[in-house]
């Protein structure tokens, strides 16, 4: 519609009004006036959603889970302004902080769909899918190459009875975090096998300091992640792509055994003294930065935050339980989605582009979202910017590294179906607490897993051994 | 109209009826109200858990699935031994505090407002503040127990809130110090309604001050008692905000109550019917009390 109909139609309105309105004559009654009066509203509206529509940029709704000010200032400095001066388009950022899949979830109940959306992994995408809340992405796919581009084992899991439906946009490993004074000090060594690690955790006991940090209050899921280091470290990728893939069973020995000895570790009270429901995450890492604990196990994730606790920390791999390969547990920690009831696919494509990771080799953007957005692309040694963290650095390439020749492990959120991870994460404190067994825990999981294999609800999950 | 004449109208056939129309419109505004947000939510959340709705997607029709998984659900059953424990704490542990409170406070002649705004103070913050003031308490890394790790008082140094023998008592204590205020102010209100000179007749025949709170003070106090458990008891088993707060039902669902699992199942889970069908199960658990406290009316146990 042409941009001038508006303004010509409010004054013509006015002129018409003038001439029902005859002020000397007071013939002016007070029909006339309402009808005046409404009309010369209802076109002043028109005229400003004319004109809206036609001046207005096209806006992009992306819903987010960064709540701090110091995150949002940077996504809008390296993702959402030059995107925005690049298309002439707005992004307007729906933050959804405290648990990401409810508020996203409650708000499409609601049919107040984003048209962007992040989420915590690819396994939770595939319910927006089946509900025709997620785009397809395939045509976006085939045109940016995104496949050539994307880490394979980043790529494969976003892709659901057979398409692409979501970008991963940061890579995430776990990995034991130490305070490197508290190590100093009492001259310990990073164990590298079971009975190391259960030496040391006793030394450590004994001296009066826990031995790991960890925080579930704000966080229940949190207990998955030391489920997914039990597998890993015990039962080894080789046989977890088996589990993973429906070949082998959930209630296999190794399974069981891999659970047993966390449990062990959890009931020592080595594993946040068993008090990890009345900690915060956060609080967590406070003990270890106060040297009240001397280890971590943690994901990269916490590098986006852990140089606010000022003090001297290491990063380095767990140590493995079993004669397994030293493996690097790696996962998505984040992607991102499009919604299918976008006005603006194109658009929203474009962004997703974004994601994709270009912007990590012309711009400091890895360092910036250290942690938070960590393209799913290979980054050269070379490409990383000058002032990035060096311990970071380090532990991507490693993982990198890791990657190149398959020494890689699986994370529940990447690699298990939704309800499958649910369940597990679910019931875990009730056989650390002794309240289930190890047989009936891994019983139910198995339940849960046939139902979704049965539903076809498997993610792709890359062999890694 | 003279009062006299309207009267007489209204003795009449016609006269009745249109009284009684009368009074149905004036009800009406609330009875639709009633329909909008009770009655029509109540029979689709009864529908609703005959079928399977992950709140995205369109609903399934799954029979009676989400009932038979609640009869085997060990959660459910779980969760409701601790509302039947929260019923028997809540029934006697704040009861009797804020009764005994009511009788002292009514015989403190200087001060009484003081008291009995101190008293009903936390009953007047949010849930919420209170929660999350009580966990910075009992953390138990810088909390009251690591205040006193290392003293007489190293019993104090306990998982309040991650042991799973003691979350559960803890957060009902926690909810207990911010409800007792309450019930102390109604019965401070049904003990000032009693006549004084039942005590002094009684204090003249000899009777001693237990036999005077036996046979006065509790009968007086019978209608407020009744209502008290009743409502005690309805709330026990929809309690929600502290165990939420607090603990979030865990650690290992030590602290599950049917709301925080109903709460689960709807919003972690998604599975919106599941968590209808635990809602009408609760529901029908509720009416029990419900024709319990009609039959206690019947019978008049409710009337001084």
């Amino acid at each position: 519609m042409p941009r001038t109909e508006g303004l010509v139609s409010l004054p013509k309105l006015m002129e018409g009004m003038e001439e029902m309105m005859d002020w000397r004559t007071e013939r002016f009654s007070r029909r006339q006036f309402l009808v005046a009066g409404g009309s010369a509203l209802a076109g002043s509206l028109l005229a400003r959603t004319t004109l809206a529509d036609a001046t207005s940029p096209k806006t992009l709704v992306w819903a987010n889970e960064f709540a701090d000010k110091r995150t949002q200032t940077k996504i809008h400095q390296y993702f959402v302004q030059p995107f925005a001066r690049h298309h002439g388009a707005k992004i307007q950022i729906e933050i959804l902080s405290s648990n990401l899949d409810q508020q996203l979830k409650l708000l499409m109940a609601s049919g107040k769909d984003p048209d962007i959306y992040d989420e915590n992994g690819p396994s939770w995408i595939p319910p927006f899918y089946d509900t025709g809340h997620a785009l397809v992405l395939d045509e976006f796919d085939r045109y940016f190459h995104w496949k050539e581009k994307i880490l394979p084992w980043c790529y494969e899991p976003c892709v659901y009875n057979g398409h692409l439906i979501t970008v991963p946009d940061e890579y995430e490993s776990l990995h034991l975090w130490y305070n490197v004074e508290l190590f100093h000090k009492h001259d310990w060594k990073i164990p590298t096998d079971w009975k190391e690690l259960t030496a040391l955790c006793a030394e450590i006991q004994a001296k009066g300091i826990i031995p790991f940090a960890f925080g579930s209050q704000d966080w229940p899921p949190a207990v998955e992640w030391w489920m997914s280091y039990a597998f890993n470290a015990y039962v080894g990728p080789a046989q977890m792509y088996q589990v993973l893939t429906g070949r082998s069973k959930w209630t296999e020995p190794e399974v069981a055994e891999a659970m047993v000895r966390l449990k062990y570790l959890w009931q020592k009270g080595w594993i946040g003294e068993r008090k990890n429901s009345a900690l915060t995450v956060n609080g967590a890492t406070g003990q270890l930065a106060a040297g009240k604990a001397a280890m971590k196990m943690e994901g990269t994730w916490m590098f986006s935050s852990i140089d606010t606790y000022h003090f001297r920390y290491g990063v380095d791999m767990l140590p493995m339980w079993n004669n397994v390969a030293n493996v690097y547990p790696i996962g998505i920690g984040e992607v991102t989605s499009a919604d299918a009831k976008t006005k603006n696919r194109e658009l929203a494509g474009q962004f997703l582009n974004v994601f994709v990771g270009y912007p990590a080799l012309d711009a400091p953007w890895v360092d910036q979202f250290i942690g938070a957005y960590v393209p799913c692309i290979k980054i050269p040694s070379d490409m990383w910017p000058k002032n990035a963290n060096p311990l970071f650095k380090k532990v991507c390439l490693q993982m990198q590294d890791a990657m190149a020749v398959n020494h890689c492990g699986y994370l529940s959120w990447t690699q298990w179906p939704a309800k499958t991870e649910a369940y597990m994460w679910n019931n875990l404190m009730s056989v650390w607490e002794g309240s289930m067994t190890v047989q009936d825990f891994l019983r139910g999981t198995q339940q849960v897993f046939d139902q979704e294999r049965k539903a076809g609800q498997l993610p792709v999950v890359t062999k890694f051994a | 109209m003279k009062a006299t004449t309207r009267r007489m109208y209204l003795r009449t056939g016609m006269g009745r009826r249109r009284g009684r129309a009368v009074g149905y419109v004036l009800l009406a505004p609330a009875l639709l109200l009633h329909v909008l947000v009770i009655a029509v939510p109540s029979v689709l959340t009864f529908l609703l858990g005959f079928y399977n709705w992950n709140i995205l997607g369109a609903p399934q029709f799954i029979g009676l699935q989400n009932f038979t998984h609640v009869i085997h659900d060990p959660v459910f059953y779980e969760a409701l031994s601790h509302n039947g424990i929260w019923t028997v704490i809540f029934l006697t542990v704040p009861v009797a505090i804020g009764l005994a409170a009511a009788v002292f406070i009514t015989r403190v002649h200087r001060g009484q407002m003081v008291y009995r705004i101190l008293f009903y103070l936390p009953a007047t913050m949010a849930s919420v503040v209170v929660a999350r003031v009580w966990q910075w308490i009992l953390d138990p890394f810088n909390g009251i127990g690591h205040l006193f790790a290392h003293g007489p008082l190293r019993f104090l140094d306990s998982g309040w809130l991650s042991s799973p023998g003691l979350a559960l008592y803890s957060v009902a204590s926690v909810n207990i110090w911010a409800w007792w205020g309450f019930l102390c102010l109604l019965f401070v209100s049904s003990l000032g309604q009693i006549d004084p000179s039942w005590y002094e007749a009684a204090s003249l025949e000899g009777a001693s001050g237990w036999q005077q709170f036996r046979s006065i003070t509790l009968p007086r106090l019978r209608p407020v008692l009744i209502f008290i458990l009743l409502l005690t008891m309805l709330w026990s088993f929809t309690t929600f905000d502290y165990p939420y707060l607090m603990t979030g039902g865990g650690p290992a669902h030590a602290s599950e109550v049917l709301s925080t699992w109903i709460y689960f199942q709807l919003v972690n889970s998604m599975s919106a019917g599941y968590a209808a069908a635990l809602a009408t199960t609760t529901t029908v658990l509720l009416l029990v009390v419900i024709v319990g406290y009609i039959y206690v009316r019947i019978k008049g146990w409710e009337t001084t």
